[in-house]
């Protein structure tokens, strides 16, 4: 390709002008950067904070066989349990593949009646002692955990223990709605306060009930769950946990409806919300992207203006305009692209050094922005793709809709005296 | 042994058939002098536990042993044309913003009274419940109702019935046994077929300040065609042109 050796061969000769425009490209795709990594980090801080508490992650899930097909007709799908979790969990854990099955409640919104008093709207998450994922996420202010011995015992966000008159010991009326629409209730003891280690608003009214009160509130009866959670050990692929957690479902007798997470699409609201957000920030960055472009190709214009002697050169030598438009559209491309690399690098750089800062805050509308109490800017390799992407494209754009003018050169100008 | 046991077995297995039918009876004799099929007129009143009143005013229409009813507001002027409707176990809304009608739990509270929209249409016992009459004395019968599935609105309700058909208290558990609703059935009238109450007062246990009450001030017997309880007539309103 004599234009792509031609092309890098000007890049060092017209050195100074390149070099300013990748100092731009860098310094625009930096900043770009960094606006994506926060996004990136609105999102880990979300899926580390609150999704962890109300989706936790896993590989695999399990259901009622009926679940999908009941799901499917829009019928209720409340009835369709998985009874016997206990054992169910137990077998899939003696399985080579399966570090964890986790039994999983949906959510539960109820009052609290403690002291004479009405707490409206907590939101009831089912803590599995044995859920090491879920105990990760938060560490305990006041009293203690729950424990395997527990029944009927919650916890309490810790602004609990700053805004209510309530102390670990104190008894808990829970009241409200079970999955049927059933009034149900529970009267638990309060055990202590967690504090979630990527504290959000939206965890404030969650409450931490242990499985067998979560059970009752829910109008299910002993070992009754929504859904199991499977992780798998560290290595083992998806389809290889899949095959044998159906052929241990096969051989058990027990009909399981076992599907892949990833295949489930997200369903977490709180990530669909900030997931969204982050679509409105690539807009932006691809925006900003093709407005720089449009700066930049002015820019080459002006250069290849002064470089009409050279164009002039190339014409009288027999070369025709789609051959360079070719060879500028290269040279241009390797300009940004390196600096958008350069920027990227930069951004990187910029990303450590702001997350060394540690900036933390227990403020809600912080928390709120950022997705959780600490400001971290994150790292996808989407906004890898979409910045070096982005600038590959509108480069190549730009360079079809401007170069042509600039083309625009008699080939006597390669041997006039003057302009 | 053996055949003192199975006699004895038969004898408990009949005695528990009986009272369970019999439970069933004076159930369905209240809910037919209860829920006639007629035109009622209602005023539902909430006190929240801050002191504050609120008042609804409906007329509704039912057939069946309430098992289609609809429920059109007159007061307050915020509620009028958000109607409601319920055949057997569904209740729809009518919104009046979108002219559209949006299904709803039975269970949901009503404009956050002591009311669910279930209590305000019709608490329909004999069809959720499993009655088992408990005790009985010269005025009453005192029922135990167990929910028959798990979407009734309550677990378990002890039913205080007089000799006239009449329901006098009903209590509400929850399947954890805690007490969680009060009705009590007060001010009979005579609204056209003997003497009734008037009057459901509800109460929690758990926040005693909060009452809600429900009284029928007229009721007009009329029996409306099927075609009426249908919930595009929501907005078509033919039972208002009968």
């Amino acid at each position: 390709m004599l234009s792509l050796k031609l092309a890098l061969r000007n890049i060092p000769a017209h050195g100074q002008r390149n070099l300013i425009i990748g100092v731009v490209t860098a310094a625009v795709c930096a900043f770009l950067f960094l606006f994506l990594s926060f996004s990136d980090g609105e999102i880990e801080n979300i899926q580390n904070g609150v999704g962890g508490f109300y989706n936790p992650p896993s590989d695999i899930l399990a259901y009622n066989p009926d679940f999908f097909f009941a799901a499917d007709r829009h019928e209720p799908t409340a009835e369709k349990t998985i009874r016997d979790a206990d054992k169910i969990r137990n077998a899939m854990e003696a399985l080579p593949e399966v570090q964890e099955a986790v039994p999983r409640f949906w959510g539960l919104y109820m009052d609290f009646w403690a002291k004479n008093k009405k707490y409206l709207g907590f939101s009831l998450v089912a803590a599995q002692p044995r859920d090491l994922f879920l105990h990760a996420k938060y560490k305990i202010t006041a009293g203690r955990d729950i424990g395997e011995a527990d029944n009927h015992v919650v916890l309490l966000h810790r602004t609990a223990a700053e805004n209510l008159p309530l102390v670990p010991g104190d008894e808990i009326t829970i009241v409200g709605k079970d999955y049927f629409g059933q009034v149900s209730s529970a009267k638990v003891t309060l055990i202590g306060f967690f504090d979630p280690l990527m504290d959000n608003p939206n965890l404030t009214n969650a409450a931490l009930i242990d499985p067998t009160a979560f059970g009752t509130l829910a109008g299910y009866g002993p070992d009754e769950v929504n859904r199991l959670l499977i992780r798998l050990k560290p290595g083992v692929d998806t389809g290889r946990g899949l095959a044998a957690l159906q052929t241990w479902s096969n051989r058990s007798g027990i009909p399981l409806d076992f599907r892949r997470t990833d295949a489930m699409g997200n369903n977490d609201g709180f990530t669909l919300i900030y997931g969204m957000v982050r679509v409105i920030f690539v807009v932006m960055v691809l925006l900003t992207l093709l407005i720089t472009g449009f700066g930049i190709m002015n820019v080459v214009a002006v250069n290849l203006h002064d470089r009409q002697k050279e164009i002039g050169t190339y014409f009288c030598l027999g070369s025709e305009k789609p051959f360079l438009m070719r060879l500028y559209t290269w040279e241009i491309l390797f300009v940004n692209l390196g600096g958008a690399m350069a920027g990227i690098v930069l951004g990187l750089a910029l990303r450590e050094l702001i997350n060394a800062l540690g900036i933390t805050s227990t403020d809600p509308g912080f928390q709120v922005v950022v997705g959780g109490g600490r400001f971290a800017l994150g790292l996808s390799p989407s906004s890898f793709y979409w910045i070096v992407g982005g600038v590959t494209l509108i480069t190549i754009l730009t360079s079809l809709t401007t170069l042509g003018k600039a083309l625009n050169v008699p080939p006597v100008v390669a041997v006039r005296e003057t302009e | 042994m053996k055949s003192i046991l199975l006699p004895s077995f038969f004898v408990l297995f009949l005695a528990s058939t009986w009272a369970q039918e019999d439970a069933l009876a004076i159930v369905k004799a209240m809910e037919k002098k209860m829920y006639p099929n007629a035109k009622t007129e209602m005023l539902l009143v909430h006190i929240t536990s801050q002191g504050e009143r609120e008042e609804y005013r409906m007329v509704s229409y039912t057939k069946t042993n309430n098992q289609k009813i609809i429920v059109r507001f007159t007061a307050p002027a915020r509620m009028v044309g958000s109607d409601i409707i319920m055949l057997d176990r569904n209740v729809w809304a009518f919104d009046p913003a979108s002219g559209r009608e949006v299904k709803i739990p039975t269970n949901q509270s009503f404009g956050g009274t002591g009311f669910s929209y279930g209590d305000v249409l019709r608490l329909n016992f004999s069809d959720n419940y499993i009655p088992v009459l408990k005790t009985s004395d010269a005025q009453t019968w005192t029922l135990e109702l167990t929910a028959k599935e798990r979407d009734a609105p309550y677990f378990r309700i002890v039913l205080v019935i007089d000799r006239n058909f009449n329901p006098q208290t009903g209590t509400c558990y929850t399947r954890a046994g805690d007490l969680v609703k009060t009705m009590d059935y007060t001010e009979p009238k005579d609204l056209g077929a003997g003497a009734k109450p008037a009057t459901i007062t509800v109460k929690s246990p758990l926040d005693e300040k909060e009452v809600s009450s429900l009284t029928v001030v007229k009721e007009v017997r009329k029996d409306y065609p099927d075609n009426v309880f249908n919930k595009r007539n929501l907005s078509a309103r033919l039972e208002e042109k009968l």
